[in-house]
């Protein structure tokens, strides 16, 4: 999978959990007088939105692994770290603006009309940061929270400046948030997916079969491949496979190759294979599927 | 008999002393919100007021009652949750001396004697004075104190510390300033007096003591950035930072001084006599010290700037302050009202995510083919192969008389590799040298799904493709003996 499909698929996807995100949180923000506090209010916010994005984005990943089983543990887990990672971001972000807010506040009106939608943003931001992590975290990778955290960050801002600078522009508009959960789903799914593509150090893409031209980022510490969905790499749809048959490495030196003791072994450049350290331009063999090794 | 008038006299003044304190709600004259912060708002909805309240003379009124007081936000009166008095006494405070030491600190009080070598008539010996009898009275090892002394720039004498003597020592590293520096940067001082002081904790406390006027040198290098008086109050307010100014002597710039004192919470004094610092120290001191801490349950109205009004009533009179403070949210307020049909988002959504995932991103394609991945940005061609009776050889290379061609690539010949076919099974080979095939040189190979070919600066992958039949054929090869061998064990 191209670069730019990539991007697209998270893109559309971020755009759809913004599309749903949205009607809740109006109705979230439509009876703030009724909560008793700031804190739970921001709690409920968090998980409206938290529930939907992290749902979304799971599922996301799911869809981009091969098996089905990935489809439902992606939204299960989804939503459960996407709602924790709202209310987080949610409690965070308040924190941030309130303290931001605070200090702006008996700033002179020039400066307020530039720090008000700043420190704003910077709350979007935080909240972003916390999706994004959580996306990470349901992968239990450093690199993924990195790329999460940075994606959402950015996303974030750029959503929650934009809302604000419309906000400006059009005072009266109620689409306006729209707008802008759209661009926040929108930028967390793009960066989240260029970001992911820029960080990886290497990709497997698979040559022949069902899932031909499929392209896997190595962004795992330990990736391992076989036929059992559990693993990051599930084949379905190729013959030969053990269940789990291959384990990539990331080290040092770079990334390693170990047969995880499979019936008829691993093939690296057609020679049967213990341990070996990868090069660019290798080709894997792994059941009947034949890998591309490349570097970037 | 002098004597006798004099026990007369006192007795008289100790009698008026007593009425005063045995009627201490008549004596109140000022409330002042002299902080409000909204730190804890997201923790327990509370936000934290501190008063002042003072009489006539700027003397703290201590013993007030709770019921006194009334908290209104928004307009709507508020429940108060905690009542506390004198509650910077247990706190402690972080209190910064900034004291002016210009030329003009260095003449009588009136200021007639300008150029006298007796320091006992000095302005800023009086000054000193002061600040050691009010280091004197600072018992509390809570409290913390500063000294920074300023002409044309500031100069930190003591740090923040709770060792009140290093003040005193401080003290005497101040001295009279040279002609350069005959320049009062007031403002300037002011604004890094918060910034040193704004990192403390608790109650932040500056007092500020002046003769004269803002007084910049243009271009001065040790402010490159100008706050000016507006910045500084800007900052000190931010901040948290309570700022009580005393003008010295008719040339001070007591308008001024008391805008910085009433915007950031605290109180202005003039005095024309040096002797009188002392006490106005102690004033201010204990003033701090006495302040009230009433902290409210915050409402949840959607706004960002909310006013909170403090009344005191005693009797028919009654005092009142006023303060704001932020609350607003990361995604602003809700609409007037709210639309229902938005909602057909969340099935929509979760619709086009269902169709997403049913894409999955399969090849659907059977036939066998060859894949050249464009070399140098050029796009990938799918070949496939149609490998009839009539023709079981195809022939690669980078011309069009091939039957499969590779442009672009000026390596390639008209033939460079054949591919041969014989009962599905595919075999390359190299027409005059060996070709890479999964990075290694061979001469002739029988293909597998995926392997990688290379020739001349293209990669090209072969895929047999799917085929049902074959499938088919291979499950029946395998079932029979399965039967059999169930069959001869059941035997």
């Amino acid at each position: 999978m191209s670069l730019i499909t990539r991007i697209l698929f998270f893109g559309l996807v971020g755009i759809f959990s913004g599309l749903a995100a949205w009607p809740c949180a109006e109705l979230v923000l439509f009876y703030q007088a009724w909560f008793p506090s700031l804190l739970v209010f921001n709690i409920v916010l968090g998980v409206t939105v938290g529930l939907f994005m992290g749902g979304c984005f799971g599922t996301s990943e799911g869809i981009l692994a091969i098996s089905k089983l990935k489809v439902q543990a992606g939204l299960v887990s989804g939503v459960i770290t996407g709602v924790v990672g709202g209310v987080v971001g949610f409690v965070a972000g308040q924190a941030a603006l309130l303290s931001l807010g605070t200090t702006l506040f008996h700033s002179s009106y020039a400066f307020q009309r530039i720090g008000f939608p700043v420190s704003k943003a910077i709350g979007w931001a935080t909240f972003g940061m916390c999706i994004g992590m959580a996306h990470g975290v349901r992968s239990r990778s450093g690199n993924k929270i990195r790329n999460g955290v940075l994606g959402g960050f950015i996303g974030g801002l750029l959503g929650g400046l934009a809302v604000e600078y419309l906000k400006i522009i059009e005072p009266e508009n109620e689409y306006v948030r729209l707008v802008g959960f759209v661009l926040l789903g929108l930028l967390i799914g793009i960066f989240y997916g260029f970001i992911e593509n820029k960080l990886a150090r290497a990709s497997l893409m698979l040559l022949n079969g069902k899932y031909k031209e499929k392209e896997f980022l190595l962004t795992q510490k330990m990736t391992n491949i076989g036929k059992s969905p559990k693993t990051e790499i599930g084949l379905e749809g190729y013959t030969k496979v053990s269940d789990v048959h291959t384990m990539i490495k990331k080290e040092k030196k770079g990334f390693v190759l170990t047969d995880a003791g499979a019936k008829i072994g691993t093939y690296v450049n057609d020679e049967r294979i213990g341990k070996k350290v990868l090069k660019d331009g290798d080709v894997i063999r792994v059941g009947d599927a034949q890998f591309l090794f490349s570097k970037k | 008999m002098p004597k006798v008038r004099n026990t007369a006299v006192f007795s008289f003044l100790f009698f008026i002393t007593v009425i005063f304190l045995c009627v201490p709600r008549a004596q109140c004259d000022a409330l002042r919100i002299s902080q409000i912060d909204n730190s804890s708002l997201l923790i327990n909805q509370q936000v934290h007021l501190y008063l002042s309240v003072t009489d006539e003379n700027g003397k703290p009124v201590k013993n007030l009652t709770e019921d006194q007081f009334s908290v209104y936000e928004m307009g709507k009166e508020r429940e108060i949750d905690m009542f506390r008095r004198g509650v910077n006494i247990n706190q402690g405070i972080n209190l910064l001396l900034v004291l002016d030491n210009s030329g003009s600190m260095y003449w009588d009080g009136t200021g007639e004697k300008k150029n006298s070598s007796d320091s006992s008539i000095w302005r800023i010996t009086y000054a000193k004075d002061a600040v050691v009898s009010l280091m004197n009275q600072m018992k509390n090892p809570m409290d913390k104190v500063g000294l920074i002394s300023f002409n044309v720039k500031p100069d930190i004498q003591t740090k923040l510390t709770d060792e009140k003597v290093e003040v005193v020592w401080g003290l005497d590293s101040i001295g009279k300033p040279s002609e350069e520096e005959a320049y009062t940067e007031l403002y300037e001082t002011l604004h890094e007096s918060v910034d040193y002081l704004r990192t403390a904790g608790g109650r932040k406390i500056i007092v500020l003591l002046s003769d004269g006027q803002d007084f910049p040198l243009d271009d001065n290098p040790n402010f490159p950035e100008r706050h000016g008086m507006e910045g500084a109050i800007e900052f000190a307010q931010a901040e948290g930072v309570s700022i009580f100014t005393i003008g010295l002597s008719a040339k001070a710039d007591r308008k001024n001084l008391r805008r910085i004192a009433e915007e950031t919470g605290g109180a202005s004094f003039s005095v024309y006599d040096p002797k009188k610092l002392k006490t106005l120290y102690e004033l201010i001191r204990e003033q701090v010290l006495n302040e009230y801490l009433v902290s409210f349950r915050a409402g949840m109205e959607p706004v960002e700037k909310k006013a909170v009004e403090v009344v005191y009533r005693e009797g028919d009179n009654a005092l009142s302050a006023e303060r704001y403070y932020f609350s607003g949210t990361i995604f602003g307020f809700g609409h007037e009202r709210i639309n229902f049909w938005p909602f057909i988002f969340i099935p929509l959504s979760v619709g086009l995510v269902w169709v997403l995932s049913l894409i999955r991103f399969e090849r659907k394609k059977m036939d066998p083919s060859l894949t050249v991945f464009g070399h140098s940005g050029k796009k990938t061609i799918v070949h496939s192969l149609p490998v009839t009776r009539g023709r079981s050889e195809l022939t690669i290379g980078g011309t069009e008389s091939s039957d499969i061609t590779i442009s672009g690539d000026s390596k390639l010949t008209v033939s460079d590799a054949k591919i041969a076919e014989k009962d599905g099974v595919y075999t390359i080979s190299g027409a005059k040298t060996p070709i890479l095939v999964n990075n290694k040189p061979v001469k002739t190979k029988v293909l597998r799904p995926g392997d990688l070919i290379k020739i001349g600066d293209s990669t090209v992958v072969f895929d047999e493709g799917v085929k049902k039949e074959e499938k088919k054929r291979e499950e029946r090869k395998k079932k029979p003996p399965r039967r059999n061998s169930r069959a001869r064990s059941s035997r």
